[in-house]
């Protein structure tokens, strides 16, 4: 092992190699922050790119552009509330709302620690675990996955601890939103009108960008804006301190561990690690009632658990030949086209190359960490510009955004459309934000394994009597229910204080 | 009164997709086990009972009496304004092209938002079209709207 890690060292460290991992990750990065310019794209565009290099630095490039998109996408997160990958949405809920205090350099400056932190922590398991952990991930079927989105969701009474009956409801929409589309099942067209366009179901890069950034666009046509007038003014670039980063270690263990299980499970993925990683934060969190208005606990989460993903994403990759997400597919089809056969045999047979890539993983970390520590006090200063250039600014971002991912016009008539419901429901309703992106996002996640698993095991019993399903949901419901206990427990205690001061 | 008016319309709009789901996802389809149309269902069937503890909620919690005004008023006009410019843009973005209609919009929103100064109105949303352009299209290969006929000639022109 440790001469493995030793030649996969001096292969990541080789100049040239060292050169095009660093180009990687600039070129990720700037791909992550562009709204609509997903990794994905990025690597689908660069594969041809990538023909005339030897394996090791065409690999090691695509890994920099992977982990680096990840990354670049809480920067137009938190600053403009565009995210700009679906991976980095949960970053906007405390990202924004700290950019809006004047706190940017704070919010990026956790960004970039933590999602660091999180990816050398994913990268640290891939390189002493990958095939263990991967034949464990091959277990998790269908009921597995339910429990898992289900836990997911049972976060939603500790998401609106304000109006609990406003946060179920804002769920419920995103889990309704969700259903329109062919069903995945039957192939039966579940609430489209008929429009072909909407057979896709809900694409999330424009509905993203129309409740966050849209919603938020009408709200300040509404209340106007003087002319040369910046929209936060005194904008702190500091970084935050060690002190504030220890404080914060709780909640990046634990969304390093989710984020790094969520990516060794095929098909799950940084959206959904950013989300089980915040919802978790806000579950344990004594302040759940804090989430969402600009705290770092919150970045924190939802950064480390993506990044997180994108270690994880390789275990099952490199160990299994199956690929852990989108762009792990894509790398996966680079390797094969080099000649490379990935699966447990390629930890014997290509060593160097397999523990040169895994070191690659590792560094990427600590490269994107250097630029966005570098970069925050330059992309704080963004906020400074006056707003009649901003806005326009962002409001192109918007459209070419939501257009790019598929060029398609109807990809603009729903981002304006969620513009308009998030504006109405969340901005004049009151309505939290956070528990309609969830169930947008876990929706599809949860119905498909529900009753994948329901026809697998025959009845709801098979589901719950499954041991890792049925601990999961059980938890769930637990955690579904423990504001509402909480609450009890707190009534009870104030009337025996009212009854034990009227006996004094 | 705002919690009465989103819980009416959600109750509403719940209906509809209520009556519409029936419809659409056939029940025929399915093999074995929970239907299409049973998630969706369930969903509504909670949506509407939420929306209807909202309005109950409003009920009890606000006195205020029901008064026009708080859905007639400037501000609220102002968002209409800004949804039919976004409806026109869309309509028309595939005819004129990104590079020509998305200025026209971008003066129009800049005007409802409050900037009085022409040269601002006037210079901001070309300059940042031609920006986007450059940096989507030229540079990174993106493919924008380009209009039919004359202004597909301009659009691929000024690309």
């Amino acid at each position: 092992m440790l001469t493995n890690i030793i030649t996969g060292l001096s292969g990541s460290f080789e100049p040239y190699n060292f050169m095009m991992l660093l180009c990687g990750v600039f070129v990720g990065v700037v791909f992550g922050a562009l709204p609509g310019l997903t990794g994905v794209m990025a690597i689908a565009l660069f594969i041809p790119f990538t023909y005339s290099l030897d394996l090791i630095p065409a690999i090691l490039f695509l890994v920099g552009i992977y982990n680096g998109s990840v990354f670049g996408g809480s920067i137009t997160a938190i600053l403009v509330k565009v995210p700009g990958d679906t991976g980095n949405a949960a970053t906007v809920f405390d990202g924004y709302a700290m950019a809006q205090k004047g706190e940017a350099g704070k919010a990026l400056g956790i960004a970039a620690v933590t999602s660091s932190i999180g990816g050398i922590f994913a990268s640290l398991i891939l390189l002493f675990l990958a095939p263990l952990l991967a034949d464990v991930a091959v277990t998790f079927g269908p009921a597995e996955y339910f429990a898992m989105a289900f836990m997911g969701l049972s976060a939603i009474t500790s998401l609106g601890v304000n109006n609990q009956l406003k946060s179920i409801t804002s769920c419920i929409i995103g889990l309704v939103l969700a259903c329109i589309g062919m069903d995945a099942i039957t192939g039966a067209d579940r609430l489209t009108f008929g429009s072909p366009f909407l057979q896709d179901g809900i694409p999330l890069v424009p509905a993203l960008i129309g409740l966050f950034a849209f919603s938020e666009l009408f709200k300040q046509i509404n209340d106007g804006i003087q002319d040369g007038e910046a929209l936060v003014k005194n904008v702190s670039t500091k970084l935050p301190s060690l002190n504030e980063l220890w404080q914060l270690r709780k909640t990046i263990f634990k969304s390093s561990i989710i984020g790094t299980w969520i990516g060794i499970l095929p098909g799950a993925g940084a959206t959904l690690a950013s989300f089980l990683g915040y919802t978790e934060a806000v579950r344990s969190s004594k302040k759940p009632e804090e989430f969402g208005t600009g705290i770092a606990e919150g970045v924190a989460a939802a950064e480390t658990a993506n990044n997180a993903a994108v270690g994880g994403s390789f275990i099952p990759t490199l160990a299994l030949g199956i690929p852990g997400s989108g762009s792990t597919a894509l790398l996966l089809s680079a390797l094969t086209l080099h000649g490379i056969r990935t699966g447990p045999m390629i930890f014997v047979q290509q060593p160097k190359m397999v523990y040169t890539i895994i070191i690659g993983v590792l560094l990427t970390n600590f490269i994107f960490l250097f630029m966005g520590v570098w970069g925050t006090r330059y992309f704080g200063k963004l906020l400074e510009i006056p707003y009649n250039i901003l806005f326009p600014t962002i409001v192109t971002f918007t459209i070419v955004g939501s257009y790019a991912v598929r060029n398609n016009i109807g990809d603009l008539w729903l981002m304006f459309g969620m513009g308009v419901i998030g504006y109405l429901l969340l901005i004049k309703g009151g309505f939290p934000v956070a528990p309609i992106i969830l169930g947008l996002v876990l929706g599809p996640l949860t119905e498909m394994n529900f009753r994948r698993a329901y026809l697998l095991n025959g009845d709801l019993m098979g589901i719950i009597t499954r041991p890792i399903a049925g601990t999961l949901i059980l938890f769930s419901i637990i955690f579904l229910l423990s504001p509402l206990s909480k609450k009890i427990i707190s009534g009870i205690k104030t009337e025996k204080l009212k009854e034990a001061s009227s006996v004094d | 009164m705002r919690d009465r008016i989103a819980g009416l319309s959600l109750l509403s709009v719940t209906i509809f997709l209520f009556m519409n789901v029936n419809i659409v996802a056939r029940p025929s389809m399915t093999t074995k086990g929970i239907n299409a149309s049973f998630w969706p269902k369930l969903l509504l069937i909670i949506l509407a009972l939420l929306s209807i503890g909202i309005v109950i909620g409003s009920f009890i919690n606000s006195k205020e009496k029901f008064d026009l005004k708080i859905i007639f008023n400037k501000r609220n006009l102002k968002f209409v304004l800004t949804v039919l410019v976004c409806i026109i843009y869309t309509s028309i973005l595939e005819i004129l092209g990104f590079i020509i209609a998305t200025p026209m919009m971008l003066m129009l929103l800049l005007a409802f938002i409050g900037i009085k100064k022409k040269s601002i109105l006037f210079s901001v949303p070309f300059i940042v079209t031609i920006c986007m352009t450059l940096l989507f299209s030229t540079l990174i290969k993106v493919p924008l709207p380009v209009g039919v006929s004359v202004f597909r000639v301009i659009n691929k022109f000024l690309i």
